[in-house]
């Protein structure tokens, strides 16, 4: 028979000023099991704790309830003190009487009534507490980095700096991601590619990072310490180790295409790499388009090659490799303006987008660095910036705002005048959102100094008129309604998730959100990890980020990755799932309500009849204890460590026996 | 004594009863044909093939509460009963009792049984129109048996009744009412007797099944035979002769209740071994209970041949043939199971 | 139809594609039915088809080990199928001969509840069918957009009326287990109400436990219950179960627009998570 201690908190006066602690204390003397009970003013002091300690020792306590604030404060340091106290640390109930109680309740002598009910619960609950041992995993000491832009390339830098192994998987021919389409970054103007380029190169030369570019995630298993990941390698029909990037069959291809990276403002060959500082320097066949490929004409790129690096037979490779941690920097993808019937469905050629203004601006890009109308290749001079396309827009876009487009637009209207001090900016914007270091004064600047006219108010329409793009809005600041003929119109568009993101979150087992952004498993105190132990994340794919908050992120994400990986293995909470072989008939509703892929089937031999036959089986590492699969079991053959059902049920049945009996 | 009751003159005598005792009687509820307590004479039925439960709920109770008990203190049943009359039992179920008998007052006594036994007087009814499931003949009985009766009614048909004392108990019931039979009367009874008697055609040959039993414990037949089963506890709880229970405590009350060998979990242990998991074991124990282990301890099968396990079985086994079917000589022992 | 069953039977035994086959017999209990297992190929003639097949055999799929020939109407695919999405079987090594089905009939020769809106009188799933040759005259007499007619007597009553009645049969109730024991989707090794650590049910035929024992098994039932109906017909004290399930049935329908046993592919919404949940909570 369990002998029960219970130690009943002040709190100073949160606690005591609402509920009578010793009334609390003085009844639960009479609960079944209770050897021991006290008031005490502060229990997590030292004395405190020390008190719960030798009150073990001189009544013979075997269980302990400790009734004060939330088990999400202080469980912790009673669970050591109660392990301190010689027992099992799980032979230890929290009673929340402060934030389920005293905090909420003003009447004193019925949050007396409650707090003793709330004990009571806690005492007939830990006389049916089993003991629990922390059990261990070991760690395999890689990380896996999914997306090689700048999120994900500054992860595996700082990864490796902590003397880990990192292996990135980029699903484009070359790492460096949005950023490398960028031309200038603000509020320092400094040259993306500048600063972005020698990370890459640095990620390319560490001995401990490895590259997987054209590649994709395919399968995930398994749970932190130990993921097992399936990556398609997609065939490039180039091979990596013996090209050198010399150039010889991109100049000689004869397939001339749009270049994506480019926004489809240049052109690229069928043999490519998508931008000059591409890392890996290796070309990639786009197998669509390649004339080999598709009429078994051409093959000029192997004749020329002169490393013997063209591979037509090449296949897509399927690796798997072990990690222990996964870090999520997929980034994000631009908002389709073409819904909107007032920016003229995507018709206009001269109606582009930030993305589209960032190559034109860009010395080498495919404009050579100038700002050009598409429609005939003219310099534009008169450049309309509207602000907040599909961001803001419950109804049409999302409803969130897109954090970055406000400076972008400030900074791609400063670097139109920068390029051609005749030109007229115009922005249209609902707010200014410039909340960032030295971000408020940029578009100070921009306004001040450069001249860009700012007009609050949005564009109700944009058309053609003898030739000409005109843009109509009001300035609700003036109150009028203004016309501007317009060479070049830019969107600021909105960033949003991936269109395979769902995908992707379904294979990690993280939870998104209705805008299919990744959810941390905490806004305030855990932004860059997700519910599903040792999965990451960092950058836009968890919500719209400018770089410094991404590289922030990025880098937040590697400590966590790394402090996992310091450790030669991870202890699990043994409040986990347990499965009775005896009682499973193997229907796997289990397996299938599990939000976190913890319960794979097994073969075993029944015991009884001594045939095999399917159970469920809880992969320790990666339950976290929610309890779905407690309530989707038929039979009652699962079970949840810390809260049993006979736990539950004495629960249950030390608050409505005698209640029961009264009726 | 025998005595000649019109229809007229017995329905008075079950309204005397009434008054005098608690009386439990045939009735139609809702479309089963059930023993429940009645006050009025129209209720009780009176030409039915048999009840869908037998008598023996009201000796061994589906669930009887042995005592009660609350934070230490024990409260014991109250044991006590009203005199009370069953009224209308078929000779097979009247002869059920006197098996139960053995089982629950022969060496220890049942006290919770033999009180019910004690103060319950049995007024049966002879069965004209036995069912096809019907084998009471092959178990020392039939249907103008009164083993087991206090007083047995028997139908002459035409509203005419032939009521035959079996106890002093009886005999004081018939005391002055009805006249005297005569010889043509049982002459008329004999005739409807042997007729009903004819009727039955199921007839099994009992003589040969303790050895049969005890040669094919291993057989492989057992297998066969209990394929169809689908292991419920309706031919346990049916049965007038299934005596198991399970005592449980339930909110303060110490409980004892129908339990059947058919069940997975009747011979469970705590340790989790269950010497009977198997369906064939379960299936066979049935057999070896009621013919087996029973016919060597007390002489007599436990069976009365009320064909209610055939009528009720949810996929028709028809259990008569199961035992006649039984091979005579040991086959090839299946696996342990 | 029966000459075209038993030709069929026969080749599966013949070409060792089973090892057994479970199947419809006469029984001579009565004029019915009874189940029947043959392993050889000259046991086939004991094979019988008619309007008193009212057993779901499905039921014995799970404990009859091996290559497996099963003898199936459109309500008993359904549980096949329902069987397969809960891992229970393994299709592989089941053959199913599937019969076209009008009608079945109780033990006094009416047409049962369920067969009146049966909408799978060709079995949804099968290796070898047998068709029916007569006229599908009672077919066309069905009133299969009724479906759920048999609940409109209890759905217009109260909710206390409503408790009452259900409380008067489960009085009834004697715990023989029938119910369970018949269904084809009851096959947990060891049942809810044979638990006793913690007690969930009491297991004695109390008006409490009987409800609590009813109560649990429709709940476990639901998005599952194919609606063979055979507990209710097996209930030895006429409980109308089948109302109890049918009621889950029709509220799965109406919130999920999922009816069990159509397609083995699907997930019953009850034992699914998704993680495009409309509702927050569960993410």
């Amino acid at each position: 028979m369990a002998r029960i201690g219970v130690f009943v908190c002040h709190c100073g006066t949160n606690i005591s000023a609402t509920v009578d602690v010793k009334k609390v204390a003085e009844i639960a003397k009479g609960f079944p099991g209770v050897k021991f009970a006290t008031d005490y003013r502060y229990m997590c002091s030292e004395p405190g704790q020390d008190l719960i300690q030798k009150m073990v020792k001189e009544h013979n306590l075997t269980r302990i309830v400790v009734a004060a604030c939330s088990p999400s404060l202080h469980e912790k340091t009673f669970r050591t003190c109660t392990q301190n106290a010689g027992l099992n640390p799980y032979f230890f109930e929290m009673a929340n009487i402060r934030e389920q109680c005293s905090w909420v309740h003003d009447d004193r002598e019925e949050a007396t009534l409650k707090a003793i009910d709330i004990v009571k619960l806690a005492t007939a609950k830990v006389g049916k507490n089993n003991p629990l041992q922390t059990t261990f995993i070991p760690v395999e000491k890689k990380v896996l980095i999914i997306g090689g832009g700048i999120s994900g390339i500054q992860a595996a830098i700082d990864v490796a700096f902590n003397g880990f192994k990192a292996v990135i998987v980029e699903r484009e021919p070359s790492i460096g991601g949005r950023m490398a389409m960028f031309d200038k970054t603000f509020p320092t103007l400094d040259c993306a590619a500048c600063i972005l380029t020698p990370k890459m190169v640095e990620v390319n030369q560490s001995d401990l990072i490895k590259l997987y570019t054209y590649s994709e995630v395919e399968e995930v298993s398994g749970y932190v310490g130990n993921f097992k990941v399936k990556i398609r390698r997609k065939a490039r029909l180039v091979d990596e180790n013996k090209c050198n990037g010399c150039g010889t069959c991109w100049q000689r291809c004869p397939v001339r295409l749009p270049s994506e990276f480019d926004m489809n403002l240049g052109k690229r060959k069928a043999i490519y790499v998508p931008f000059p500082q591409a890392v890996p320097n290796v070309p990639v066949i786009d197998q669509k388009h390649c004339l080999y490929i598709n009429k078994k004409k051409c093959g000029i790129c192997k004749k020329v090659c002169p490393f013997e690096a063209i591979d037509y037979e090449q296949e897509d490779e399927v690796i798997e490799e072990q990690f222990g941690a996964i870090i999520v920097a997929t980034g994000f993808t631009m908002f389709d303006h073409s819904i909107y019937g007032e920016y003229g469905y995507g018709k206009y050629k001269n109606v582009t987008t930030g993305l589209h203004f960032e190559r034109m601006l860009n010395s080498s890009g495919p404009t050579g660095g100038k700002i050009v109308r598409p429609s005939d290749g003219k310099e534009a001079k008169k450049v309309v910036f509207i602000q907040c396309v599909g961001s803001r827009d419950e109804a049409r876009g999302m409803p969130y705002c897109s954090r970055l487009c406000c400076m972008y637009t400030a900074k791609q209207a400063l670097l139109l005048k920068e390029h051609n001090p005749e030109a007229e900016a115009y922005v249209f914007y609902i707010d200014i959102r410039a909340a960032g270091k030295n971000y408020e004064e940029f578009v100070e600047r921009v306004q001040d100094e450069y001249g860009a006219t700012y007009l609050r108010g949005r564009v109700s329409k944009i058309f053609q008129r003898n030739g000409r793009l005109m843009v109509r809005g009001c300035d609700t600041l003036s109150g009028t309604q203004i016309e501007i003929d317009a060479d070049l119109v830019v969107l600021a568009t909105a960033l949003i998730a991936r269109p395979d993101a769902i995908k992707l979150a379904q294979m990690l087992h993280i939870p998104y959100d209705q805008n299919r952004l990744f959810t941390e498993a905490h806004p305030k105190l855990a932004p860059v990890e997700t519910v599903t132990t040792g999965v990451f994340l960092t950058g836009a794919c968890q919500s719209p980020k400018d770089i410094p908050d991404t590289v922030a992120t990025a880098s937040a994400a590697s400590v966590k990755a790394c402090g996992l990986l310091s450790h030669e293995k991870l202890p699990i909470d043994p409040q986990i799932a347990r499965v009775d072989v005896e009682i499973c008939s193997g229907c796997l509703a289990c397996k299938e309500v599990c939000p976190f892929g913890a319960i794979e089937k097994e073969e075993i031999v029944d015991r009884v009849t001594q045939q095999k036959r399917w159970v469920a089986k809880v992969a320790p590492s990666l339950c976290n204890g929610c309890g779905a699969c407690n309530t989707a079991c038929r039979p009652g053959a699962i079970d949840l460590d810390g809260f049993t059902e006979e736990q539950i049920f004495g629960q249950i049945e030390s608050l409505t026996a005698d209640k029961g009996n009264e009726r | 004594m025998k005595r000649l009751l019109k229809k007229e003159e017995l329905n008075r005598l079950l309204l005397g009863l009434m008054k005098e005792y608690d009386v439990i009687a045939p009735i139609d509820e809702e479309g089963l044909i059930l023993f429940r307590p009645v006050t009025k004479v129209e209720q009780v039925l009176w030409d039915y093939p048999n009840s869908l439960k037998p008598v023996k709920e009201f000796f061994l109770p589906p669930r009887e509460v042995l005592f009660q008990f609350k934070r230490g203190k024990v409260q014991p049943a109250n044991l006590s009963l009203k005199k009370r009359v069953i009224w209308g039992v078929r000779p097979c179920d009247a002869r059920s009792l006197l098996l139960l008998d053995k089982v629950f007052l022969d060496s220890t006594q049942d006290v919770y049984y033999r009180e019910k036994r004690k103060s319950t007087l049995l007024v049966g009814l002879s069965c004209n129109h036995p069912e096809k499931s019907c084998f009471c003949t092959s178990f020392a009985s039939g249907p103008h048996h009164k083993e087991g009766m206090d007083l047995l009614i028997a139908d002459l048909e035409e509203g005419i009744f032939l009521l035959e004392s079996n106890s002093p108990e009886g005999e004081q019931l018939l005391k002055g009412r009805g006249k005297e039979v005569n010889k043509i009367d049982e002459k008329i009874r004999t005739k409807i007797k042997e007729k009903t008697e004819r009727k039955i055609e199921r007839k099994l040959k009992p003589s040969q099944f303790l050895e049969r039993l005890t040669n094919g414990f291993d057989s492989s037949y057992w297998e066969k035979a209990s394929r169809q089963c689908i292991s419920c506890g309706i031919c346990r709880y049916l049965c007038p002769t299934c005596h198991c229970f399970d005592i449980a405590d339930e909110e303060g009350e110490r409980v004892r209740f129908w339990d059947g060998c058919s069940f997975r979990n009747f011979t469970k242990m705590t340790s989790g071994e269950n010497p009977r998991f198997g369906k064939r074991e379960r299936f066979k124990q049935w057999y070896y209970h009621k013919f087996g282990y029973f016919k060597e301890n007390h002489g007599v099968f436990l069976c009365v041949g009320c064909g209610r396990c055939l009528r009720n079985c949810p996929v028709k086994i028809d259990f008569s043939e199961v035992l006649q079917q039984l091979p005579a000589q040991a086959q090839t022992p299946a696996r342990e199971g | 139809m029966l000459e075209q069953l038993r030709k069929k039977a026969k080749e599966l035994l013949k070409n060792k594609e089973v090892e057994v086959i479970i199947g419809y017999q006469k029984s001579n209990n009565n004029s019915f039915t009874t189940p029947c297992f043959i392993e050889s190929e000259d046991g086939v003639d004991r094979l019988t088809w008619d309007e008193h097949c009212v057993y779901n055999l499905s039921l014995y799929l799970k404990e009859v080990k091996g290559k497996v020939g099963i003898v199936a109407k459109g309500c008993d695919v359904k549980s096949i199928v329902a069987l397969m999405q809960e891992n229970q079987i393994d299709r592989d090594r089941i053959k199913i001969i599937a019969l076209e089905c009008q009608a079945q009939v109780d033990q006094e020769g009416q047409i049962l509840e369920k067969c009146r809106t049966c909408q799978v009188h060709i079995p949804g799933m099968y290796d070898e069918l047998v068709r029916s040759k007569t006229s599908p005259s009672k077919i066309e007499s069905k009133e299969s957009d009724k479906e759920y007619s048999v609940l409109e007597e209890l759905e217009a009553k109260s909710t206390p009326e409503r408790w009452q009645f259900w409380q008067r049969q489960f009085e009834k109730c004697i715990r023989c287990y029938a119910c369970r024991q018949v269904c084809p989707l009851c096959y947990c090794s060891e049942c809810i109400s044979e638990k006793t650590a913690p007690q969930w049910i009491l297991p004695s035929p109390s008006l409490k436990g009987n409800t609590t024992w009813n109560i649990v098994r429709a709940f476990h039932l639901a998005g599952r219950c194919i609606d063979c109906g055979e507990c209710e017909r097996v209930c030895p004290v006429n409980i109308p179960l089948r109302r109890l399930n049918k009621k889950m049935e029709k509220e799965i329908q109406t919130m999920f627009n999922y009816v069990p046993g159509l397609d083995s592919k699907k997930k019953p919404p009850l034992v699914d998570f998704r993680v495009d949940d409309p509702q927050e909570f569960i993410r």
